[in-house]
């Protein structure tokens, strides 16, 4: 059974422009994992493919680089007070559940409609959630910045935890007491996209926060204990028919665990809804970019003609617009900081003069 | 049936202040007892402190027994205004120190717990810089209800003790244990340098797993693929490295200075939702 992937997977060589290219990813994917919670890895699996890591390959390496990412982030989180394991691992828990259904789907579109098929189930799926779950964080992140800041339990949250339906859950840390029953749909949704577009975090960081009601900061940091259980599990399963390169996976955890903890360090600087403005940024170009990647997928399905070189153009500039999602996340997240860095030593130092 | 309820009713806020002078932009110092007095040297490190911020105290008295005598109502108001008495006695002793580093005081008397006691205040009062806890009081439960920093005499008494220890046997310390206090500067240098130290350890020992890694891919790639139970071997690396590595990325950020905010102890989450309360109650029946 094992030694499953030898005979057929080819792993790369690697030249030094390689290697600082997945470092570099790797920390700005960190950063904004550190940050949201998740992400990163829409850019890492098919920047991975591009240097001519096999698809297999390049999706056990990036796993193999995202637990312990996501330990060290919920580590250094933990420790601002931010992280709710007993969240993290009920929500992990059923996403890892989500992952193996999330899986099958996969594997039956790829049997039934073929490669082209499950690429542009995938892809619509990417468009799809990122559209919707994105657009209403971002106008929810609208309506908070424009009042000041000051965000409010979310009406479903609050409808659902007025529901008695045992056995009730009280998570001390968020404040929230909530029937298991509703955490399950937010594990499950996570890993089913974690399954589908490799980050669950889109789906499980809005889940937490809008279904069962923590606030952004907490959300991001427990989604940092889900990544880490659905990473273990995800992990332990690629790893058992040998397909997760090593060297992948350390140039970009070399990476990613400065990225991971800046992005954490970054959180205490800025206002909740921050988290949200950064999350729904990423996701809706990420949705774009997705969408550019579409016509490709119908194209080999015989469901519209498209030539070549705008094949070839298309995917360029949905890969382009990846990295300038990430890239964008990134200069967010630094820019609040440092801002906010020198707003506090501004007032230290006026502080420290009226002594 | 009226008198029933009166009786019940939550005790309301019991305030007494002196004059407090319109200070717009001195640190407020909130030095919370639970016992009628102050801790002498709870109130002579906080009038040093306030004095060196040019801040001012405001002392609560918790009274966190209003209701220590259950046989009737005129029992437990005596014992109220008792406490209110006292409170007010050690107010004035607290004063004094206060007037002699030039601190203005003002002083508040409130019933129930302590840290509904300090809610309230801050309720009142959201100016407040820094909360001073007497010895007992649980801080960790003031903290996590409470957006600035908060400190217990213990711990602030404990912390001087070992750097004054540490100090003796010839190593620096980050506060220092005489009178001499060197500030929050010192300290935060202190951190940097240690971090600095571990950095400069972690980072060597990353980059020698790195080098071994990289200079035997030959080897590692025909075992860690192999599957199976081989399976551990990926991820027991994976661990390892970010032990050692994210240990050297933590201390490297804070040895070049980029560290939490120093108002991270915000308030992250909002009061924790009580279960409801079903169980019967002890109830008078008249």
């Amino acid at each position: 059974m094992h030694g499953f992937g030898l005979d057929t997977i080819q792993f790369i060589d690697l030249h030094f422009a390689q290697v600082l290219f997945l470092f570099a990813v790797g920390f700005i994917g960190g950063l904004v994992s550190g940050f949201i919670g998740s992400g990163g890895a829409f850019v890492l699996t098919p920047g991975m493919m591009s240097l001519g890591v096999p698809g297999t390959v390049a999706v056990a390496s990036n796993m193999c680089h995202k637990f312990p990412k996501a330990l060290v982030g919920a580590i250094k989180r933990f420790r601002y007070g931010q992280v709710d394991i007993k969240l993290g691992l009920i929500v992990g828990v059923s996403a890892e559940v989500g992952v193996q259904l999330g899986i099958r789907v996969q594997r039956f579109i790829l049997n039934t409609w073929g490669q082209a098929g499950s690429d542009l189930y995938v892809s619509l799926a990417f468009v799809v959630v990122l559209v919707l779950v994105g657009g209403f964080v971002l106008r929810d992140a609208m309506n908070i910045s424009k009042h000041g800041g000051v965000s409010q339990r979310p009406k479903l949250a609050e409808a659902l935890q007025r529901i008695e339906l045992w056995p009730m859950i009280t998570f001390k840390r968020s404040g929230v007491r909530i029937s298991l029953w509703f955490t399950i749909p937010v594990g499950l949704g996570a890993g089913l996209l974690a399954a589908t577009i490799a980050v669950g975090g889109f789906i499980g960081v809005p889940g937490l926060m809008y279904v069962i009601g923590v606030t952004g900061i907490m959300a991001s940091a427990s989604e940092l204990v889900v990544a880490f259980v659905m990473g273990l599990g995800g992990t332990l399963i690629w790893a058992f028919y040998g397909m997760v390169d090593i060297r992948l996976t350390l140039i970009i955890l070399g990476g990613s665990l400065f990225g991971v903890q800046l992005g954490a360090i970054g959180t205490t600087y800025v206002k909740d809804y921050m988290i949200k403005l950064v999350m729904a940024t990423i996701m809706l170009m990420v949705a774009v970019s997705r969408g550019l990647a579409m016509p490709k997928y119908l194209a080999k399905l015989n469901l519209m003609t498209l030539s070549d070189s705008s094949v070839s153009l298309l995917t360029s500039l949905s890969f382009g617009l990846m990295c300038v999602a990430l890239l964008v996340g990134a200069g967010i997240i630094l820019a609040a900081m440092f801002k906010a860095r020198r707003r506090e030593a501004l007032e230290a130092r006026a502080a420290a003069e009226s002594v | 049936m009226n008198g029933f309820f009166q009786r019940w009713r939550r005790p309301a806020p019991e305030t007494q202040s002196q004059a407090e002078p319109a200070q717009a932009h001195r640190p407020k110092l909130l030095v919370v007892s639970r016992s009628p007095g102050f801790d002498a040297h709870l109130a002579s490190y906080s009038a040093g402190m306030a004095s060196r911020l040019d801040g001012r105290i405001l002392a609560l008295s918790v009274n966190t027994l209003p209701d220590y005598y259950e046989e009737d109502e005129q029992g437990r108001s005596a014992f109220r205004q008792v406490f209110r008495r006292k409170a007010a006695r050690a107010a004035e002793d607290f004063a004094r120190q206060a007037e002699a580093h030039n601190v203005p005081f003002t002083h508040l008397c409130k019933t129930g717990r302590v840290d509904n006691a300090v809610d309230e205040v801050f309720r009142d009062q959201p100016d407040i810089d820094i909360v001073l806890l007497e010895p007992g009081i649980v801080r960790e439960r003031i903290a996590a209800s409470v957006p600035v920093p908060v400190f217990s005499l213990a711990r602030v008494r404990e912390r001087a003790e070992r750097a004054s220890r540490s100090k003796q046997t010839g190593r620096r310390a980050g506060l220092d244990g005489n009178a001499k206090p060197k500030g929050a500067t010192f300290m935060a240098e202190m951190t940097r340098k240690q971090a600095a130290r571990r950095a400069a350890v972690f980072g060597v020992l990353a980059i020698g797993l790195y080098a071994a890694v990289f200079t035997h891919t030959d080897f590692i790639m025909k075992y860690w693929t192999q599957g199976g139970v081989s399976a551990l071997l990926p991820v027991a690396t994976v661990f390892l490295f970010s032990y050692v590595h994210g240990s050297f990325a933590s201390n490297f950020w804070t040895a070049i200075g980029i560290q939490a905010s120093r108002t991270t102890r915000k308030k992250v989450t909002e009061q924790p939702t009580k279960r409801p309360d079903a169980r019967p109650r002890a109830t008078l029946q008249a």
